[in-house]
Formats: structure tokens, sequence, C-alpha cells
């Protein structure tokens, strides 16, 4: 798009005021940023024909996006889940019966894999909560790797946990 | 374990390679690698009734299930001692396990570590099956499927690297240093390990044959009448003596057999 319609969208932006965009309500801001990314941005705007609302906008999406993510990753895999996994005592005794033939980061993955298919929070999770399609999504993964008696064994342990 | 584990392999090799060998099967699609290492590893677990040894076959390119159709389509018999480990399906299912290891752990090892627990032969050969599948009690039921103690397999197989590189080494930065490693822990966790590895053009496995004590290329090659057929030639095999000439093999209905020298 040329700058002329740009800036022409630019300002129509400016006479939005507190119309909704998108289902928004939409504000208006000023922001200094470095002349040389600037350029570079309206070059790549004239490129992708769009407008420079719609370019932040997509920036400042694709930007949220990825520091939630990470953000998500770094909160709740490895140490934060695992902790939580521990504490909890039914987890805890699941764990421990997976570990009876699968070593300890892939005993730890497996759980959390499952509680989070499940919707699950490991601070939550119950007896009520080990049913048998988790019973079964729990076992399988050790029939592919350890075969049917590792499976066998690990499926009559949590079944006989489930009942108490 | 060769000579008499195919019939005719005893054209090929005259003495056997010692234990503790890291042997590397090579070969373009189609050639026979996968049901070559398990009809071999089953027919010399089959010769040694006596011998408790077990072997552990790491499948990646194929399920468990996909893999034993193939075989037994063959006529090679399916071997309880060999237990198929379905390394990919594992994997898979435990996604996020890497960022629940310390960072400086050996994840190779820990993978071949977790791949090679001993493992218990199902007992259905011993036990009444039914007893095993519709008991009432579900603790009788596994104490039955137990079976004897818990054997460390003496026989490892990966197949392939080709797919445990994609899966495993993805964004290692030193895939060679890794790899040797991973060879070295072979050696010392299991007796003998059988590697597949498919290559288009046998130039294509330069990095790893120093680093294995034997290779064994599986290939196809058109014979005068314009026919294909297929060989199997032994490359290397350290410390063993064997022909370095092509072999013809076929598919018989029980399995694959070396028939003659190709000249």
């Amino acid at each position: 798009m040329p700058p002329e319609q740009d800036e022409q969208t630019e300002k129509e932006d400016e006479t939005v005021g507190d119309q909704l965009r998108n289902g928004h309500p939409v504000i208006k801001t000023t922001l200094e940023i470095d002349k040389v990314l600037y350029v570079k941005m309206k070059q790549e705007i004239a490129r992708s024909n769009t407008s420079i609302r719609d370019f932040l906008s997509d920036a400042a999406k694709e930007k949220l996006a990825s520091v939630g993510k990470a953000r998500k990753k770094e909160g709740s895999d490895a140490a934060v889940l695992e902790r939580a996994v521990k504490k909890n005592p039914i987890a805890k005794k699941v764990l421990d019966i997976l570990e009876l033939e699968v070593l300890p980061p892939f005993s730890i993955a497996l759980l959390l894999a499952k509680l989070e298919r499940f919707d699950i929070e490991p601070d939550d999770f119950s007896l009520s909560d080990l049913t048998e399609e988790m019973v079964n999504d729990l076992v399988r993964p050790v029939d592919f790797l350890s075969g049917p008696v590792a499976a066998k064994n690990i499926e009559v342990a949590l079944k006989a946990l489930r009942r108490g | 374990m060769f000579k008499d584990a195919i019939p005719g392999m005893d054209k090929v090799f005259q003495s056997e390679p010692p234990t503790g060998s890291v042997i590397l099967v090579v070969g373009s699609a189609g050639t026979l690698k996968s049901a070559f290492v398990y009809n071999m590893v089953a027919n010399h677990m089959a010769r040694r009734p006596n011998d408790l040894s077990q072997c552990v076959y790491v499948t990646l390119e194929e399920t468990r299930e996909s893999l034993l159709r193939n075989i037994q389509n063959m006529g090679i018999p399916v071997s309880e001692r060999i237990q198929v480990a379905d390394l990919a399906s594992f994997l898979r299912a435990v996604d996020l396990w890497k960022d629940h290891l310390a960072q400086a752990a050996d994840y190779i090892t820990l993978i071949l570590q977790e791949a090679s627990r001993p493992f218990k032969i199902p007992t259905n050969l011993r036990v009444d099956k039914a007893k095993v599948e519709n008991t009432a009690s579900e603790k009788e039921g596994a104490a039955a499927y137990k079976g004897p103690t818990a054997m460390k397999p003496s026989i490892f197989v990966l197949d392939s690297l080709n797919a445990f590189n994609t899966l495993v080494y993805q964004g290692s930065t030193n895939i060679r240093k890794e790899m040797a490693s991973f060879m070295f822990n072979l050696r010392e966790r299991v007796a003998t390990s059988f590697i597949v590895m498919e290559v288009g053009d046998p130039s294509q496995y330069k990095s790893e044959h120093f680093l294995v004590d034997g290779i064994i290329e599986l290939g196809m090659m058109q014979t005068e009448h314009s026919k294909l057929k297929r060989y199997l030639k032994v490359r290397k095999m350290r410390s063993t003596k064997h022909s370095i000439e092509p072999f013809l093999i076929e598919v018989t209905g029980e399995g694959i057999k070396v028939v003659e020298e190709l000249i």
C-alpha cells in the first residue's frame, strides 16, 4: 500500500475514538521508535500491502503469544509441576508405580502429560480421577517400550490403588 | 551367532564375531534389513532353548504390530525372547521428558538405559493363557503373567539409526561425539548390538563405519536377465574370518536364506 494511503488509514484511526474494532475498544497512542527500525517497518508494510496499525497489532499479538507460551512453559514444566505432583500423595503413589517400569524423567513426563490431557491440575489429582481411561492411557506407553508384562504389572498396581 | 542363525550363512562367515560387537546393517529401502536382523536373532535364540538370553529390538520407524506383521508374512517365527520396544510411540507419549532432566544429563544413555531395561518374558507358554487373561483376580493374573526373573538383554537392535538421529539427536550440537558415546555405551551394556541404517549410497555411512565393529550391507542388483536379486555382503567384521563377496539371499516360506555367492 502506498505511504499516502497508509497515512490516511492512520488519520482515520485518529477519528475512531471510542468505537469498537473487532469487538474491542480502540485507543490512540504515540510512541518513539528507532528510525532505522521504522524505515524497515515501512518498507515491509509497503511490500505486504498492510497498514502500520495492522502491522503493529499483529506484531504485538505475536509477541504476547510467544511471551505467554514461554512463561507458561517456564512456569508449568519441570520444577513447578514436578513439585506439585510430588506434594500430592495420590500423584506421588501413581508416580511410584510408574517408576517400577519407567525411569524417573520419563515417568514424571508421562504422568504430567496424562494429567494435562484429562485437564487435571497436579494439586487437585485424586483417586476419582484415576478412571479406567486414565489407567489405560498411562499403561499404553509402558507397553510400547517395556512390553505387555510390564504394562500388565502397572495396570494391576494402578487398579489396586484405585480400589484403595 | 552368525554361522547357524540363517541357513547358508556358514558360506559367508568362517568364524564368529566377538561378544560385544556393534554391527551396522546398511542398505536401501526394501533390502530386508529389519527382517534379516530379526530373523537372525530369532533363529539364534530358537537354536539355544536352554540359554536364557534375551533381545531388545528397538523400532523407531514402524510400530511393534507392523514390524511383527511383516516378519510373520515372510515366514519368520516371532520370538517371545525378543522384546520389540516401540521407542518412537513411547517418546511421543512422554513428549516433554527432556524438561525433567538435569541440564547436564546424558539423555542418550538414559534412552538406551530405558530401552534396554531387563524384562520378563510373557509366560504364555508356561502358564494357562486363559488364567492370565480371564482371571477373576487381577493380582493373581499379574502374578501368573510375571514369569521368570527379569533378564538383562544380551542382544540389542536399533532400527533405525536414521530415525534415532532425527528423534533423539535433534538440536544436538555434537552428534558425532554423542554417537561415539552411544556406541561405547552399547558395548558396555549389551553383548552384541545391531544397528540398522538406511542408506542409498554406501559412501553415506562413512561417519559411522569407524565407530562400529562390523558392517553388513544388504542390497539389490540386476542380473544378466534383468531380474532384481537381493544380496548380502560383509564389508567389515573385526576379528572375524568372512568372505567379502556378495551372496544371493532369498525369502523362503521359513524366512531368509543365503543361497550362493554372486559371481
